[in-house]
């Protein structure tokens, strides 16, 4: 699965990609901003993307309701990451259309469980798949 | 697993990272201080102990600065929410939150561990945090924007 991870902050995304590398997914691209991951996503045929919601220029909310309101990206599964769970701005991310957000400090098995959650809801994770293959054999 | 255990040179590279951000916002401050940058530059100084209470969490043994940075952010927000006006004193606040996170990326990276920051400045920013408290409660009972005098952070 291609993912993209975007957050200002190196630290934050070399650690993303390292808990995705430990996970096993080995296809991740990283961007410092909104600005920088629209054109990205726009070129490239990723499948999931967490960004985070702080950063300058484009925000992880404008990104997000960018990639809502194209045809082409509105499917795409967002996965949020922030520094504290303020109400306001889960709120507004949920209203955005996000599939999930977590909240720092989190584990891989977490990073991981929101990942499955978020495929199995949107159709496109393991678990459907799972399911899938248990209606073939009855 | 520690996010340094998978990836040893990570310490360093946070450390690197944070004390630039550390040396940027201090810069901010002084220029505040100095009246050559506009009150939205704020928000960037708020953006930025955000993105230190962020690494910090996420960093293992990083406490100090989280704690640090999670009250810093918390006063900064006392003016772009325009509760308070800014201040010399909420100024000179600020510029000791950042010398002092800057002081704890300085000693974790000679030491290799984080250590507590002052107790005087963590008494300083929760008093002006419970002043901004009070202030916002009034805010809501129709009170305008507040002034942010020394006396909060000093102790009288």
């Amino acid at each position: 699965m291609k993912i993209l991870v975007v957050d200002d902050f190196a630290t934050m995304r070399r650690i993303i990609k390292n808990l995705l590398n430990t996970l096993g997914y080995e296809d991740v691209n990283e961007a410092e901003d909104g600005t920088v991951a629209l054109p990205m996503l726009h070129n490239e045929d990723y499948e999931f993307l967490i960004t985070d919601l702080n950063m300058p220029g484009m925000s992880g909310l404008d990104l997000l309701r960018a990639v809502r309101a194209d045809s082409t990206l509105c499917r795409l599964p967002v996965l949020v990451v922030t520094a504290d769970a303020n109400r306001e701005k889960i709120v507004a991310a949920a209203k955005a259309g996000v599939d999930g957000y977590m909240v720092k400090p989190f584990s891989a098995a977490v990073l991981q469980s929101k990942i499955s959650a978020i495929l199995a809801r949107t159709g496109q994770g393991p678990l459907e798949a799972a399911a899938a293959d248990k209606d073939e054999t009855n | 697993m520690r996010p340094t255990e998978e990836d040893p040179d990570l310490w360093s590279f946070f450390l690197d990272e944070v004390e630039a951000l550390g040396q940027e916002m201090l810069a901010a401050v002084k220029a505040l201080a100095a009246g050559s940058l506009a009150e939205t530059a704020y928000e960037d100084l708020r953006r930025g102990f955000h993105t230190l209470k962020g690494g910090a969490a996420q960093m293992s043994g990083c406490d100090s600065l989280y704690c640090c940075s999670m009250k810093a952010e918390r006063i900064v927000q006392g003016v772009t929410r325009e509760v308070v006006f800014p201040s010399p004193a909420l100024l000179g606040l600020l510029g000791d939150a950042v010398g002092a996170s800057i002081d704890l990326i300085q000693q974790a990276r000679l030491s290799g561990v984080m250590p507590a920051y002052s107790l005087s400045l963590r008494e300083r920013l929760e008093r002006a945090d419970q002043y901004l408290v009070d202030a916002e409660r009034a805010q809501m009972c129709g009170e305008g924007r507040a002034p942010f005098p020394g006396l909060v952070v000093d102790g009288a």
